[in-house]
């Protein structure tokens, strides 16, 4: 899922960029004022783990394997803040290091795999832990907060790349989610597994994340937005990707592109297939606001009845 | 099994890890300049994907003197920084001149005009002009940017289906490949391909240590920079650690339903969870007593040197030309 540099067009790495820059940025001014200098240690050695760790593999299907991602552990175990800086830290050592994941496509990779999977892991979380007071309605967040935190990265993935013009999102996004539910179900049962190992031996683990906090529902709301705001529209522009690319860089470099666009005209000429598409692109991330809002809502509606 | 050994772990406290490295450990032997040295050395790792200095024959260059010096830290060395300790004139700039040069010359990459082919051409002569003098094995470069690989394959699966309206294509039985799929394709193909090929000669021409203190004075938030400096540290310790016990599963014939595999991962994280946990606080403890107050303080502060500003001038010199080249 870490996407190499040359595969998004510059609207989707510089646009990405800026939001992961802004909300990291936020995130490591609020860490270097919260954090106490015994966070440093904690952080830094369970950033070493989480990077050590994504190399188990475990089987899938067909033959093919899935590694872990620990974003939603991290989120969990560590507070969503936390969490978002520790993946951003593994993910710039992968992509400076390890060439794994673009530079320029650094901003993109860090929204997804950084920002919104432990964050939409986190609210998930928080959300359902309190529905039931038991270590099922435990079990249960855990499992599909970090089950969602892989499906939502490989969304974003998707439409990113989709939003560049590389591939049509009609087919790509539907290969794409069902792959990553088959593959999140495995890191949902995984994270399962270490928060049910930790429950046993040292339940006082749960208590390191900060308390949550309402600041975080109003990002993860806003990031939501970005996604339905921003990325489905320009996902609509697909049939003519190529010349949409071209006539952006066109007006980046200063008409360059010129000789190169036969038509400045978007290619009108599939109307429905267009239709079909933003329909696509947007299904999924109506899905997601839905069920976010539903899980909210019964969460409150359930606070309510006990108080 | 894996929870009785966690279990052990707590009880036993902080001393368990200790005892563990010692078991392993084999004194390693080798002369060098004369003197005998003797180093610890790991069991090396078959599914190792990033192998220790010990498995590698360093290339002999001048730098021996200087690396023979590090080469008995307790940092493992990555893939990445084989070569990092080699004597050229890539080797010898500053890092905030290669990261902010290489970086500025992905972007450009980046954003060059697809069928722009000459200036492709003209970036590919370029980087392999800095490889050619960076002294590294070009085997080694070309190994690595084979990472992008699947990327590009499940792009290229998606050329066939992709339909535009130029007419014409190149049919090839049932498949028709669509000539604007193809330029996609091939524009990502170069794009990735030149990106990726200067990241690696950044990371490869540049000791972390070097490249951290680069990025701190680049103002990058210093969270970041405690951060990165202990993944490096520490990341290639808890690898090991999970590696034995990853050997010691498979070895005790591992392989049963697929969620009794999922559960026994899980178990596995969960306890190397436990242990970076309390890995962190003796961390914290011995960083308290050595004296630490929040700040990471470093020697031998960096200066840009006149080769430095040599470089940067030939390299804007030579991205403009590149720029003003009508093709």
């Amino acid at each position: 899922m870490h996407i190499p540099d040359g595969f998004l067009d510059a609207k989707t790495w510089v646009s990405t960029g800026l939001v992961s820059i802004t909300t990291i940025g936020y995130a490591a001014k609020k860490a270097q004022k919260e954090l106490g200098e015994k966070q440093i240690p904690l952080m830094g050695v369970m950033a070493a783990f989480i990077f050590a760790a994504q190399m188990l593999n475990f089987p899938v299907a067909g033959g093919t394997s899935g590694h872990f991602v620990g974003a939603a552990l991290a989120a969990i175990f560590l507070g969503p803040w936390a969490a978002s800086l520790l993946m951003t830290t593994i993910l710039i050592i992968q992509s400076l290091l390890f060439a794994d994941g673009g530079v320029t496509a650094l901003g993109a990779n860090i929204l997804n795999m950084a920002i919104l999977a432990p964050f939409s892991a986190y609210w998930i979380y928080t959300s359902l832990k309190n529905l039931l007071p038991s270590r099922i309605s435990l079990s249960i967040a855990t499992f599909v907060a970090s089950w969602f935190s892989v499906l939502i990265s490989a969304i974003a993935c998707t439409l990113e790349l989709a939003t560049s013009g590389i591939a049509p999102v009609s087919l790509v996004l539907p290969a794409m989610a069902s792959w990553h539910t088959l593959i999140g179900l495995g890191e949902g049962l995984i994270t399962l597994t270490v928060a049910q190992l930790i429950l046993k031996v040292r339940p006082d683990l749960f208590k390191i994340a900060p308390k949550p906090d309402y600041k975080i529902l109003v990002a993860g709301l806003l990031i939501s937005l970005f996604l339905a705001g921003i990325l489905s529209p320009f996902a609509s522009t697909l049939p003519d990707g190529l010349e949409r690319v071209a006539i952006n860089l066109g007006f980046l470099k200063l008409g360059e592109g010129r000789h190169l666009v036969k038509s400045p005209i978007p290619d009108y000429a599939f109307p429905k297939l267009e239709n079909e598409q933003m329909a696509t692109a947007l299904a999924g991330v109506i899905g997601t606001l839905v069920t976010i809002i539903l899980i909210y809502g019964l969460t409150l509606a359930i606070k309510k009845k006990k108080a | 099994m894996v929870k009785k050994r966690t279990k052990k772990g707590i009880e036993k406290g902080g001393h368990t890890h200790l005892h563990k490295h010692e078991k392993e450990i084999h004194l390693h032997k080798h002369e060098h300049n004369g003197i005998v040295h003797v180093h610890p050395h790991f069991h090396p790792e078959e599914t190792h994907t990033h192998p220790h200095k010990h498995d590698v024959t360093v290339p002999p260059t001048l730098a021996h003197q200087h690396e023979h010096l590090e080469a008995h830290s307790h940092i493992h060395t990555y893939a990445f920084e084989r070569y990092a300790h080699l004597i050229s004139p890539i080797h010898a700039l500053d890092p905030r001149v290669k990261l902010i040069t290489f970086i500025f010359l992905v972007i450009l990459i980046v954003l060059t005009p697809h069928l722009y082919w000459f200036r492709f051409l003209a970036y590919f002569c370029l980087i392999f002009t800095l490889i050619f003098f960076s002294r590294l094995p070009l085997t080694f470069i070309i190994k690595r940017s084979l990472a992008i690989l699947p990327f590009i394959l499940i792009i290229g699966l998606f050329i066939p289906l992709s339909k535009g309206k130029i007419s014409g294509s190149y049919n090839l039985g049932f498949l028709s490949i669509n000539p604007k799929g193809l330029v996609i394709f091939l524009n990502i193909l170069i794009k990735s391909w030149l990106s990726i090929l200067v990241i690696i000669l950044l990371s490869a021409s540049t000791k972390f240590s070097l490249l951290l203190k680069g990025l701190e004075h680049l103002k990058i938030p210093a969270v970041f920079i405690s951060l990165l400096s202990f993944i490096y540290r520490f990341a290639s310790v808890i690898k090991d650690e999970i590696l034995r016990m990853k050997r010691a599963k498979d070895s005790r014939n591992f392989g049963d339903s697929r969620s009794y595999q999922l559960k026994m991962i899980g178990q596995m994280i969960g306890s190397f969870f436990i242990r970076s946990y309390e890995r962190s606080e003796r961390i914290y403890q011995a960083m308290i007593a050595r004296g630490f107050d929040e700040t990471i303080k470093t020697i031998d502060p960096l200066s840009l040197k006149w080769s430095d500003l040599a470089f940067s001038t030939i390299f804007l010199a030579s991205i403009i030309a590149i720029q003003l080249w009508r093709c």
